[in-house]
Parts: structure tokens; sequence; C-alpha cells
């Protein structure tokens, strides 16, 4: 009886992740039977890197909402980054390497920031990096006048544009964060004391967690993934401007959301996360190369992170039925205390 | 030489003087009871042993050696574990994972060696002769079978002195035979135990000495075989509390509310009883038999698959825990923080809470000078302490906070009032006026539901006992004279 009812309970977070490899892959599979061009390498490559940004911010975003956390401020990191980086190198005249290291440990110093807040006046992180948001993206605007700063050389460009094997250099770094940012939330006990934070900070604290110094680190990491996507997108883009990324931290938190993780904290993992970007990827994709009107696209991603949490929902409440379920069985194989007799007992 | 000696230690929050004085013993391989009323100090006390907290004065003796740790994750080190009266554990991941959290096994390269760590939980489980799969989430376990999982997290890694505050409260009473096998082959290990308890039966049952607190200071040390329960009380509160109990009712009347045919899918099966008027009926049985759920599922706070109900001969319908209010019902939940009181909230708004459309005045605006004086009643008939309405209820001891949780369900004036645990985690004068409180309530016309784990308290206190078993109800007892044993209970609760 037991490992029967465990058995249902370990499919459940299989399931869904199965579930969304097979939506993506009907959609895949609808638009090449539409179009004929939907699995073609060009597509392919249009549709990875149309959300490779998004992906590398979401798999920090990863970290930070299995913690508890929530990392707002990222849509503003991308652009600051892209701003600093080419202000040192095009303005500055530093070269390449030198730049993008002082770009990162600025945005190390702002993931710092975040983290110090949060642990200090402990008000809700989403306030904490929303106003981080609002600032950032009010120092991008000021220290640019608003306008586009473009110039890079050839070099610097190769970090957006070059590939490796053939594969764009922002889909490699993508994989290779995925990959090893995933194992080590899998398997590393430094990182794994984030499940326990997110799922009770004061247990985790109780348990000698040291619940400040993780989440820190864990804000840290993810204004860094957002810098080093930021570095990456001026070269892909050949210019640092301050709307870019706009809105990108909803996206990275959709694709988390998508991917199953709870937003509340305490559930999640990397692979999710992947599975949550390559979907929001190939909807956007199919709605793109259908030729409606462009305007929609808002509202459409929109929605698909309504659908998404309303399918992870239901998900989990299937699963929790298919446990009461067994448990039903098990009430109506026991006999209960006579009807009749206990009604007329005391009549 | 004493594993572990507090001298003189003291504490104060602020102004507050929490702990003063404080001296006590504790030798290897013993059982070391301590008790005291709530705000007695049990509790700082322990949180200072196990680092959580720094001491302001005094010295604690490991073994000999004076100590002094900045952070749990040392006291640990040193052998100390602490079993929290609330629960420690992650739902989300593994039993194993639970237990080795900050302790983690890892290979070489410094990731966590999973397959050690669950065998390794499992030797653990071996050596209290426990039946618990390793790599089971602890969501998954009953709320008694987490609470033997944070035993086995607390000595896992060799502990040599686990302090367990309050570890049956939300323990059944067959489930506290498991718990007590453990603390008893523990000490046989040589390994040195606080039991924090109220329940006396329970010290006398398990303990070697006890040690009492009154007030935050320190009253005595005895043993426990010298002692009588009479002796501890008195230390405790300074004088004799007389008779724990209640008179049982003194007239019962009509049949007030009956329930047909109660369901709530997987939980609870086919649950039928009458009420009637001035009588206290009392459900019984192990945790998860079915006892809240159903209750639950009678005011709808958990969606029913069927039931059908009538009030005074009159069939009614309940659609919410909102309606059943609105039609005299009230469900006091047993979780008095999560699901009770709003902590962030003053007496006088907490106690009005479930009552507010009855606190208008023009236009609909509250009555604030209403809401004031009906708090200020109740203050002084549930003895609420510190006496002033406009703190939070968040800073009240739990043995005030479930007087005033009483109160809010009151306020509402009841006739069928169905609380659940009334009394978990309460001092002996805060469960002595709950459950004198409850009587009147009964006594002036209402009916009352008392759902309890403890057994002394379901016979203390009900007319009637339903017992229910694996979700159904199993027997019916008549306890109007009080005839009804605990072992009559206990069979019918475990047995076919």
């Amino acid at each position: 009886m037991l490992t029967t009812l465990k058995k249902k309970l370990k499919t459940g977070s299989v399931l869904q992740a199965v579930g969304l490899t097979v939506i993506i892959l009907l959609i895949g599979i609808t638009m090449q039977v539409m179009n004929g061009n939907f699995l073609s390498a060009a597509n392919m490559e249009v549709m990875a890197m149309n959300l490779i940004f998004e992906g590398i911010m979401a798999i920090g975003m990863t970290f930070v909402i299995i913690g508890g956390g929530i990392d707002l401020s990222v849509s503003a990191v991308f652009p600051f980054a892209e701003i600093i980086v080419a202000k040192l190198m095009i303005e500055a005249g530093l070269p390449i390497f030198p730049a993008v290291l002082i770009t990162l440990a600025l945005c190390l110093g702002i993931g710092l920031i975040n983290a110090t807040l949060i642990n200090v006046l402990r008000v809700h992180p989403m306030v904490i990096t929303m106003g981080m948001m609002l600032t950032l993206r009010g120092i991008n605007l000021a220290i640019t006048n608003g306008k586009s700063i473009a110039g890079f050389s050839d070099d610097f460009l190769f970090l957006g544009q070059g590939t490796f094997f053939g594969i764009n250099l922002p889909i490699v770094f993508f994989l290779f964060a995925a990959i090893t940012l995933g194992y080590l939330l899998k398997n590393h006990p430094y990182f794994r004391q984030l499940y326990f934070i997110g799922g009770g900070e004061r247990a985790a604290r109780l348990s000698g967690v040291k619940v400040e110094q993780v989440k820190t680190v864990v804000y840290m990491l993810s204004a860094l993934l957002a810098g080093i996507a930021g570095i990456m997108a001026a070269a892909q883009y050949g210019a640092a401007h301050w709307s870019h990324g706009n809105l990108s931290e909803l996206k990275a938190i959709a694709a988390v959301a998508i991917g199953g993780a709870d937003v509340n904290g305490g559930s999640g993992n990397v692979f999710g996360t992947v599975l949550g970007i390559a979907f929001l990827a190939v909807v956007h994709n199919a709605f793109v190369s259908s030729g409606i009107n462009t305007f929609w696209y808002d509202a459409v991603n929109g929605l698909m992170l309504l659908i998404a949490i309303l399918f992870s929902k239901y998900i989990e409440r299937k699963n929790a039925r298919a446990v009461l379920s067994a448990k039903q069985m098990k009430l109506d194989e026991s006999g209960g205390y006579p009807k009749a007799n206990m009604a007329e007992q005391r009549a | 030489m004493d594993a572990l000696q507090i001298r003189n230690v003291s504490k104060s929050f602020g102004e507050n003087k929490v702990l003063s004085d404080i001296n006590m013993d504790v030798r290897k391989g013993e059982v070391h009871a301590l008790i005291g009323e709530n705000g007695a100090g049990k509790s700082t006390l322990v949180k200072i042993i196990g680092g959580i907290y720094a001491r302001d004065a005094g010295e604690i003796l490991i073994d000999g050696e004076a100590v002094d740790f900045k952070d749990p994750l040392q006291a640990m080190r040193m052998g100390i574990s602490i079993v929290h009266q609330e629960l420690s554990l992650v739902p989300n991941a593994t039993v194993a994972e639970n237990i080795y959290l900050r302790r983690e096994i890892t290979n070489k390269a410094g990731f966590n060696d999973w397959n050690k760590i669950n065998q390794q939980a499992a030797e653990v489980f071996q050596r209290i002769n426990l039946d618990v799969d390793p790599t089971e989430l602890v969501g998954m376990l009953s709320v008694g079978m987490q609470q033997l999982v944070e035993v086995a997290k607390a000595i896992a890694l060799n502990a040599r002195i686990v302090i367990m505050d309050e570890p049956t409260s939300s323990l059944s009473e067959n489930e506290i035979p498991d718990l007590f096998r453990v603390i008893r082959s523990l000490r046989d290990q040589g390994i040195s135990i606080i039991f924090i308890s109220h329940k006396l039966t329970e010290l006398f049952e398990i303990s070697d000495r006890i040690t009492v607190l009154r007030d935050g200071e320190y009253v005595g040390t005895v043993d426990t075989a010298a002692s009588s329960s009479d002796e501890i009380i008195r230390m405790m509160v300074g004088r004799h509390l007389g008779d724990l109990f209640p008179q049982h009712a003194s007239q019962i009347g009509d049949v007030v509310f009956e329930c047909r045919g109660l369901s709530l899918f997987g939980r609870a099966k086919d649950v039928n009883f009458k009420i009637r008027r001035g009588e206290i009926l009392g459900l019984s049985g192990l945790v998860g038999a079915g006892r809240t759920e159903a209750m639950r599922a009678l005011v709808n706070a958990d969606k029913r698959s069927s039931g059908q109900f009538w009030m005074n001969g009159e069939e009614i319908t309940i659609e919410n825990p909102q309606d059943a209010i609105s039609k005299g019902i009230y469900y006091v939940s047993e979780d008095r923080k999560s699901s009770g009181l709003f902590l962030n909230s003053s007496i006088t708004w907490n106690v009005a809470m479930a009552s507010l459309d009855r606190m208008k005045k023009a236009l609909g605006m509250l009555d604030q000078s209403k809401m004031r004086q009906t708090a200020e009643g109740f203050i002084k008939t549930m003895d609420v302490r510190p006496a002033d309405q406009r703190v939070n209820t968040g800073n009240l001891s739990g043995g005030n906070q479930q007087k005033v949780l009483l109160s809010m369900a009151l306020c509402t004036e009841p006739r069928l009032l169905i609380v659940d645990e009334p009394t978990r985690g309460v001092d002996i004068g805060a469960k002595s006026l709950i459950h004198k409180r409850l009587r009147e309530i009964a006594e002036q016309g209402a009916c009352v539901i008392v759902i309890s784990s403890e057994m002394p308290e379901i016979i203390g206190m009900s007319d009637r006992i339903l017992v229910f078993r694996t979700g159904h109800v199993s027997a019916e007892l008549d306890n109007l004279r009080g005839s009804v044993t605990q072992e009559e209970i206990m069979q019918k609760a475990t047995h076919n």
C-alpha cells in the first residue's frame, strides 16, 4: 500500500516534466506540419537565441526562488552590465578582460547590496529588489542620457555572435551554466541548504543553516548571471541601451514557475527551468511564425504564465487526489461503525 | 562528573528578566525532566544551552569544561541536540537529508553521497528501532512520525545531551510509547536527556529526576521516585490546584445538533452523532484517525463529500466556516498560531474578529468602544495576562493566546462550540481555567465538542465520547459519571 502511494508521488514531479516536454513537442510538431520550417537549423537557432538571456537569468532566479526569495532587479542589472562594459571599453578604452571583470564585480556588488538589505531590513525581497530595479534603471538612463552606446571591437562582439563547434556562444554558456549549476544544486551540500531555507527558514536556522550567508551567495549569483547575460547581449546586439532586458525578470520568473518550482520556495530544479524557458521560446516562435499581429506578444506571454501555473497546480492537485484516493480505498475496505446503530442509540 | 552543569545562568530580554540565577545538573545517562508553567523560562534555558540565545551571566559546563556557544552548529558539534517544540524539518526534503542537514556525508569532490546518507539514516532508525524509509519525503509522514524523525536527527551525530521540548505534544497516545522506548534506549547508551513536558504522568513515567522552574527562577530538583505529582504541582504553582477537572454535566437537555453521514474524501467516512443541550462531547482517537478532519469537514473548511445536519430539529446547510458561525457553529482550530489568531493584531481585534458584524454603529462603521468593552470583559473572565487589550497576541504566552482564541469563539455566542486540542502546549493554570470555562459554557446551554489527544482531558471533560479509528467512528461511550477508562478508549481506538 505504502509503496504504491510513494511511487505515485515520485512520478508527480516527473510527470510534470514529461507533460511539459510533450507539450513542447506537440507545439513543435504542429508548427512543423503547418509551416514546414520549424525544425530547420535556422529556425532552431532563432528560437534558441530568442530567450537565451532570459534563460541565463532564469538559472539564477531558480536558486533565488527555491530559497524563498525573488529577484526583480535582474532586468536592470542586465542593461547596467551592457552599459558599464560599453563605457569601460568604448569611452575609457579598456581592453576586454579588465572591462568584463570590473563589470561583473559591480554586478556582484549589486547582488551583495540586495542580499544585505534583505537580511538586515527583513523586508520582503520583492520590495527590496524592486527598489533596486527602479534605482538601477534610473542610473542606466542617467549615465547614458537615454542614448545607446555602440562601436565595440570585433573581439568583443565574438562573445555574443561567435560560435563554438557551430553553436552560438550564449547558448554554449547557457548549457554550461545549466549543467554545472544544476548539478551543484542537486548534489552539493551548500546549495542543498536552499531547499531548507525556502521550505522553512526558522527550521533551517535551528538546524544550523547560515541563512543570511546562503542568501547572500544566491543573490550575488543571480546578479552575476544577469551581468554575464548583459555583457553577452551587448556583444550580440553590438550596442548597449538602457531599455534592453525590459520585463526580462518576469520571463525568468515565469520560466522557473512553469518549470515546476513553487514560487513560495522550497522546491524546483534547474532542469525544470530549462524546460520552462524552452516552452516559452517555442510558444513565442510558434506565435511569430504564424504571423499574428506582434502587438499581442505580451498578452500571450502573460497568458502562457497563467496557463503554466494552472497546469502545475492541476498536476499538484491530481497527485494529492491520487494519494487521497488510495486512502479512501482503505476507508471503503474497512467497515465503519454501524450507521443505524449509531443513529438509534441515542434517539 | 555531571554531563551538563548550569551555574547561575541569567537572561533578560530588554527590561524583562526571564531567567535569574538558574542552577541545574544533568547526570550522564539520566532522563532529567524540566517542568514549569508557560513563561517559567524553560524554553529560554533550553535555547541558551543549545547556543541559540546568548546568556547574560553565569556558566555552562559540559563534562566539567566551560563552554560558550556562538551558534547552534557549535553546540551540535559539542554533542548537544535539541528536539524543538515546533518541528524543524523541511517537508520537501527526504527523511535522510533532513537528518543529515549541515552534517552531510560527502564524497571526495564535496558532493552529497546520497547512498551513504540514506544508508546511515537507516542505521540510525535501526538503532532506535523505528520503521521509516529514509528516502521518503518528510512532508508525507504523519506529524507523530515527524517528531520521531526529529529525535533521530538529534541523535544521528553522536549527541551526548538531547533536549526534548514537549516532544509528546504532537504525538498520539500510541506513539508515545515508541518515543519513550527510544528515550530509554538512548539513556541506556549513556546519553543524557532533558525532557520538557506539561504532562505530569509522562514525567513520572519517564524521568529519573525532575527540576522545577517558576517565573524564571529555580525552585528545586527532586528524585522522581521519591516525589509525587502533588509535590511537583505545588512546586510549580506554589499552591494546591485541587481537583483538576470540573464536574460533569448536571443536566442534559434535548438534542440540539445532529450530524448524519459526514464524509471527507480519503480522510473520514460516514460520521454520525447527536449532541444535546448542556453536553460536552469528546472526540478521541489517534492523531490522523479523522477527528479533526471530520470537524473541519463539518464546517466545510475542507470540502466534504457528504453530510446532513439538523439544528433544533430543522435541517440546515453549512456552506463554509463563516456560514457555520452565522448559524451558531464555531470550530476553534488546533493550531492557534497559523490558523487561529491574528498574531500581529491586538487582543481587542482578535476577540472581535469573528463577530465584526455585531460591532457596527451608524453607517456600518465599526463601534470601537464596544469592541474595547467586549475585549475588556473577556480579558477579565478568561484571566488573560497581561490584562492589556492593546497587546498583540503574538506577544502572549501560549496559554494566554489560547484564552484569546477561545474568547474570539465565545464572542460569536455559539450554540455549538467545537474546540480542537483546547489546551495543547498550555500551562496547568491556564488549562484548568479553560476546562472550567468550557464546562460553564455547556451549563449555560451550549453544546461543546472537545477534540483532544490527551486521554485524561477527554475523560475528565466529556459526558460522552466518540472514538475515531482510521476515519470511522469506532465507538460511542457514555461517560456522564466519568466511568470510562483510558484502556477502554485505547482499545476502541486501535482494535477492531
